[in-house]
């Protein structure tokens, strides 16, 4: 089982916290407010730890569970402290109304932490394409994309680890379409679907 | 059931066809070789006829199925024998590796089809993010799909279940743009985690 250290102490963090724990990972909890981080430990149980805000974290896959205006600046103030990780950025980065992305769309936020992230360090996007209330009771596939092969073996461990199927879309620059994807949602929940109590998903047909 | 007229003679006008015929629909097929139009509405049999390629239509839904390179020269060529359809566009927009899009941002192919087709006529996104070899294969798959009209949208959600298929209404035609964005990312799908081609896109809808 993995290592994990969530930067981030909010509702994302504690659904996929929940399911590392269940599924045997070891989780360490780091958020600007330490006492925010030792509750969620707490709740966690399964021998969750908190680390302190910018401090090496203890896992080899940290995920930044911040809302995607708090990615780049978080990864850029933890600096060389996260050389050598495996970096998850499971943000969604829509603008104020919900229907289009804050950013140009010739980048995405996982590509900009990217870029800012110390040597060695092998930053992934995913998770962002399913809502908060199914990744806690259901049992969405889970896309991602990053660029190296042994980081992406490590992610691919940490997801079915969860008891979820990952779901790898590409290189680092799919996480472009990823964030796209999460705009999809939100019109599917708006319109068609009515409510937010479903996943995107694949079906391979084998037969 | 009702009458539908493709124009196009490729792999997803045939896909759609065959199932539109399976459906119960009359289907008038339009091409600009009549002998390949021939050949497929043959292959088709009761039920598919032969138009000729820049008349008015005979369906009331018109699906333009050729490349989204063709697509507004075609329906700029038609000019008003577009009057009063329901265009279904089912174009991908992305470049030949798959890797970005070839319609500049803020905009879609179909909101492109939409500013050269007639004002009494109304354009639904549909159908771009499944593969034609897949549709062809009589699954039930889902249709994700993006319009302005609400009668136009109904009459494609009819249409669409009618082919043993569920329409799932992602919002207006703007939506389009987002649509066009999940191209690449099926692309990426089948070429990484899912390893193959016979895949479709779907959504779990637990409740």
């Amino acid at each position: 089982m993995s290592s994990i250290t969530f930067i981030g102490a909010g509702n994302m963090a504690r659904t996929i916290g929940t399911r590392a724990v269940a599924g045997g990972n070891t989780v360490e909890i780091m958020a600007r407010d330490q006492s925010k981080a030792e509750d969620l430990a707490k709740a966690l149980g399964g021998g969750a730890t908190t680390g302190e805000w910018g401090a090496v974290p203890a896992g080899d896959i940290v995920i930044t569970a911040l809302l995607h205006a708090g990615v780049v600046p978080t990864v850029a103030e933890y600096g060389d402290a996260l050389a050598g990780k495996i970096i998850i950025d499971i943000s969604n980065p829509f603008n104020a109304t919900f229907d289009g992305l804050a950013h140009s769309e010739e980048t995405s936020i996982a590509q900009e932490a990217a870029k800012i992230a110390p040597a060695g360090a092998s930053v992934f996007k995913a998770f962002n394409t399913i809502f908060r209330d199914v990744l806690e009771k259901g049992r969405p596939d889970v896309f991602f994309a990053g660029d190296d092969p042994q980081a992406k073996a490590a992610v691919t461990a940490f997801i079915e680890s969860l008891g979820l199927r990952p779901l790898d879309v590409g290189g680092l620059k799919m996480a472009h379409w990823l964030e796209r994807a999460g705009v999809l949602t939100v019109g599917l929940a708006g319109n068609g679907i009515g409510h937010g109590n479903f996943a995107m998903g694949v079906k391979e047909f084998t037969d | 059931m009702s009458s539908i007229s493709v124009i196009g003679l490729g792999g997803m006008a045939h896909a759609i066809a065959a199932r539109a015929v399976a459906g119960g629909h009359s289907v008038e097929l339009i091409g600009r070789d009549p002998a390949k139009a021939k050949g497929l509405a043959a292959e088709l049999g009761v039920g598919a006829t032969v138009g000729t390629f820049g008349t008015v239509p005979v369906g009331d839904i018109v699906v333009l199925a050729v490349p989204y390179a063709g697509a507004v020269p075609v329906v700029a060529q038609y000019g008003d024998a577009l009057a009063g359809k329901v265009v279904i566009d089912i174009s991908n927009t992305f470049n030949a590796d798959a890797t970005a899009l070839v319609v500049p941002d803020g905009t879609s192919g179909a909101q492109e089809i939409a500013k050269a087709i007639p004002a009494s006529a109304h354009v639904v996104k549909a159908f771009n993010t499944v593969f034609g070899h897949v549709l062809v294969q009589e699954r039930p798959l889902d249709v994700f799909f993006a319009g302005d009209d609400a009668q136009s949208k109904a009459s494609v959600s009819a249409f669409i279940e009618s082919l043993g298929l569920r329409p799932l209404d992602v919002g207006g035609l703007e939506m389009a743009h987002w649509l066009e964005g999940v191209g690449p990312l099926l692309m990426g799908l089948a070429r990484h985690g899912a390893g193959t081609f016979d895949v479709a896109l779907g959504v779990d809808i637990p409740g």
